[in-house]
């Protein structure tokens, strides 16, 4: 008969109280994981979006621009793109490339303006890249070539757009040269984009690479060109620093980053997860009180029992053993209950995710969704389970060792 | 052979001091089977605990085959008690959630003995005190008698020198009680297994082959039986 | 010859007139630079710490109210900026409608440091500016009277300016422009005045946006043109297409 077996049936005397104590785990736990699959959800969310829209895994760039971005440098673009993408392209854990010309517009319309994030892009690729079948909401995207938009679906309603209606909507935009002087064009929208990230969709304008090039006298050039990677061959920083080794000599005038480099916010947001271990920490303590209570309880009840294996014999620490363990099972259980239904939730919700209304819409610079997911990551879970079970324990450790101190003798005398 | 010399123990609670012994010398050597008798509040209780080494006391000495048991840490007295000495208790503090053979075999689990072992031996043992076939039940599926027998079951399995018995009949009914005491002097006389039973009734002072009589936490009287 | 003298003799006068004020000053310096058309073709240089953009157009104007710009340089070729009365109307050939520009979006940039509302200024300063002469001083080598505007209306492009005017021909020799904050804004430079008939014309400039840092923008013109006959069509904005 081993202490732990003891301990088990020991859990079972009071199956009320145990259930109880497991409970108070379990609650503490299972918050713990929702709120790191909160916290994963969010930042895979934003990874992602990050990535597609913004700056891809690896983003290429005139190295100047972003010394000078204040002074929206449009000069400063990636000249001879056509070879430059393809020396990029020609590694095989590339797995998606997006060239972009991007540039700051501003419709004027009765009497007010709008600004307009426009990129010139080649939808073959765009479409694939930014996965635009998933945002493109009504019509269809521009033909390559030709003078056609798609266009944020906020931005849309804002300018009266209407696509189903027979007369073409037709936009003009007022925008700068990448030699620095004004143009301005008009385009037809076609389509209508409706981005996870709100802020994008009252900006946001696609048009064809060619017509913008041509526009903005960007003949072979490129604002920025976006590379998606096999994580599992190599991670965007790893991705990333490789592509600088080794094309970094034959493009000086490229700064190669991974998105983390890129967006420093992002790495902080990173760090800032961190304070969730603080949150953890108080949270599993506050669950472990119940069975802090618990253990004090069972050892002043079970007085006799401990006088009886004093007397038989059993050492002080042998009797912690026992009351620790019985605590510990309690917990081991209550936390793996917590964390199996904390996954079964987030496996439940949190891809379909929970709708923010419009609470994103101020957050600029931010690009989260306007659906909270939840994301499950094995290794959080694991933690986490881990965490809950260790504090759980450690807490009633102390309660446990009271049993070590109590004389056989007079542990014997009680009734 | 336990030798007592000049024992003394004082419970002092707040103003009180009560002199619980006041200087005990009683030698006792392998193989008794012994009562230590007298009325409620004469030291039977303490004078049991300090030979099971399970208190302190104030003066004096207390021998366990020249061995100064009274001298030891905590954990020693543990150990010594672990492989010396068995107790068993008035009202038979088995453990609730182990069955009957649990019960027995945890004494041997702390032993350190093979599975195998233990398993002959407390099959081997409960069968000795008749109870073989209940071997599954826990404490609350058996008589105050029955669960009095696996808690001899229980001191004895191990093999120890000594026996300490504090009123282990007080809880049951006479007859039944007399079966518990037929059942030791059986145990004493097959195991050569020191008994020392502590009670304060006459039938139960009849089974013992040597009477120690305390009063007010002297010894009274010393008698050996046929 | 002839044009010399008589403005010597009107300078003459007015210094024995005693003491000229400063709206007099404006007055006699927007007069001069005043036509009832013009045309004239030049080019803008732009000159900042990414390199110089150049660009040639073709202007029209008329009166202070209507003027008409033209690129005619490849980069920009075909796009047109109108100005009639206080609405700024630009032109793309790539664009199916113009840009109706008014209010702070004339403070856009154009061409370099040139803002929208910097090439149409009309001669109509003492409309929007009160004068007052503030002192002589010699700038750039040339005796000037130096004139401080302060804006009469709210919209005006610059809340103070500070004007140098050549005392002998009351052409600018140089301007500053400050903000409502007294924030000094631009500056600019005359280089060139070219003479044409008894008008004067303001030929080679450079303006300085002082916000910017470190560039300026040279403004030519090569052939001036006064008083052409110009079509009432030519200012519309159906024209631009
Ligand atoms: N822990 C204690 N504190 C105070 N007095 C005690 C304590 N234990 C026993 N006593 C007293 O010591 C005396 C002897 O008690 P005990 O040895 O239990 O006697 P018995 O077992 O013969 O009834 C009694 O007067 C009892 O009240
Ligand atoms: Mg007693």
């Amino acid at each position: 008969m081993k202490l732990s077996h003891i301990a088990l049936r020991n859990i079972m005397r009071n199956r009320r109280r145990s259930i109880l104590s497991g409970s108070a785990i379990a609650v503490a736990t299972m918050s713990i994981v929702l709120l790191f699959g909160m916290m994963e959800g969010m930042l895979d969310d934003m990874a992602r979006n990050e990535q597609r829209y913004e700056t891809g895994m690896v983003h290429i760039l005139n190295a100047e621009f972003d010394k000078y971005a204040r002074l929206n440098p449009v000069h400063l673009y990636i000249k001879n793109a056509e070879e430059t993408v393809k020396a990029f392209e020609s590694y095989p854990w590339v797995t998606a490339v997006s060239e972009r010309i991007n540039f700051a517009g501003r419709i004027y319309q009765d009497n007010r303006e709008y600004n307009v994030f426009g990129k010139g892009v080649d939808f073959s690729r765009e479409k694939d890249f930014e996965k635009l079948d998933e945002v493109l909401v009504a019509g269809r995207l521009p033909d390559p070539g030709s003078r056609e938009a798609v266009i944020g679906v906020k931005l849309a309603a804002e300018l009266g757009i209407d696509l189903t209606d027979s007369e073409p909507d037709k936009i003009t935009i007022l925008t700068m040269k990448s030699n620095r002087t004004s143009k301005h064009f008009t385009v037809e929208v076609v389509g209508l984009l409706a981005y996870p990230v709100s802020s994008l969709n009252s900006v946001t304008l696609l048009m064809p690479l060619a017509t913008a090039q041509d526009f903005l006298l960007m003949k072979d050039g490129l604002s920025e060109i976006l590379l998606m990677v096999d994580e599992e061959q190599y991670n965007a920083n790893r991705a990333a620093a490789l592509l600088r080794d080794e094309l970094g000599s034959r493009y000086p005038d490229l700064k190669i980053e991974s998105w983390l480099e890129t967006n420093l916010i992002f790495s902080m947001m990173n760090m800032a997860a961190n304070i969730y271990n603080v949150f953890a920490l108080f949270f599993f303590v506050l669950g472990s009180s119940v069975i802090i209570n618990t253990t004090i309880m069972v050892i002043y009840e079970r007085m006799q029992e401990i006088g009886t294996l004093g007397a038989m014999g059993m050492r002080g620490k042998e009797l912690t053993r026992l009351f620790f363990l019985e605590a510990f099972f309690i917990s081991l259980i209550g936390a793996l209950i917590g964390t199996l239904i904390g996954i079964v939730i987030i496996l439940a919700i949190g891809k379909s995710g929970i709708p923010l209304g419009s609470m994103m819409e101020d957050l600029e610079g931010f690009s989260m969704s306007n659906y909270l997911y939840l994301g499950l990551s094995i290794k959080n879970t694991v933690v986490v389970f881990i965490y809950s079970v260790a504090i759980a324990s450690l807490s009633t450790f102390i309660p446990s060792r009271r049993a070590s101190k109590i004389e056989p003798v007079e542990a014997l005398r009680a009734i | 052979m336990i030798a007592i010399e000049k024992v003394t123990k004082t419970y002092v609670s707040g103003d009180v001091e009560v002199k619980a012994l006041r200087g005990v010398d009683l030698t006792i050597q392998d193989g008794e089977f012994i009562s230590i008798a007298g009325p409620s509040g004469s030291g039977k209780t303490t004078l049991l605990n300090l030979i099971g080494c399970i208190d302190t006391l104030d003066s004096g000495k207390i021998l366990i085959d020249g061995n100064p048991v009274y001298d030891l840490d905590k954990d020693a007295k543990a150990l010594f008690r672990r492989e010396t000495l068995g107790f068993i208790f008035q009202s038979y503090n088995l453990i609730p959630v182990l069955t009957a053979f649990e019960n027995v075999a945890f004494a041997l689990n702390l032993l350190d003995m093979d599975d195998k072992e233990i398993r002959e031996r407390t099959m081997a043992i409960l069968a000795e005190v008749g109870l073989q076939g209940m071997e599954d039940r826990r404490p609350n599926k058996l008589s105050g008698g029955q669960q009095q027998r696996v808690a001899i079951a229980r001191a004895l399995v191990k093999n120890p020198k000594i026996i300490l018995a504090d009123e282990p009949t007080a809880n049951l009914d006479s007859h039944t009680g007399e079966d518990i005491l037929k059942l030791m002097r059986e145990m004493n006389e097959k195991h050569g297994t020191t008994f020392i039973f502590s009670t304060h009734d006459r039938m139960v002072m009849d089974y013992a082959k040597r009477l120690v009589s305390l009063h007010d936490g002297l010894i009274q009287n010393d008698e050996t039986r046929s | 010859m002839k044009k010399i003298i008589t403005l010597l003799l009107f300078t003459g006068l007015l210094a024995s007139a005693g003491a000229i004020t400063g709206s007099e000053i404006i007055e006699k310096s927007d007069e001069l630079q005043s036509f009832d058309t013009q045309k004239s073709s030049g080019s803008m240089i732009s000159h900042d710490r990414f390199g110089d953009i150049t660009s040639s157009f073709i202007s029209w104007s008329r009166g202070d109210r209507e003027f008409l710009l033209e690129f005619t340089n490849a980069e920009e070729a075909g796009q047109k900026v109108l100005r009639v009365n206080d609405t700024m109307y630009l032109y793309d050939p790539d664009a199916e409608e113009t840009i109706r520009l008014s209010g702070s979006a004339l403070k856009d940039t154009l061409f370099g440091d040139i803002s929208y509302e910097d090439v149409s200024e009309g001669n109509d300063t003492l409309d929007t500016y009160n004068a007052e002469l503030v002192g002589e001083e010699l700038k750039k080598g040339k005796q000037c009277y130096k004139v401080e505007l302060t804006a009469k209306k709210r919209n005006a492009p610059y809340y103070r300016q500070l004007l140098w005017i050549d005392k002998s021909t009351f052409v600018l020799v140089f301007g500053e422009y400050y903000s409502k904050r007294d924030v000094l804004l631009k500056n600019i430079e005359v280089l060139g005045v070219k003479e044409v008939g008894d008008k004067f014309v303001l030929s080679h400039l450079i303006l300085r946006d002082l916000i910017k840092g470190d560039s300026h923008t040279e403004m030519k013109l090569d052939d001036i043109e006064l008083n052409p006959v110009l079509e009432d069509r030519l200012f519309t904005e159906e024209a631009l297409f």
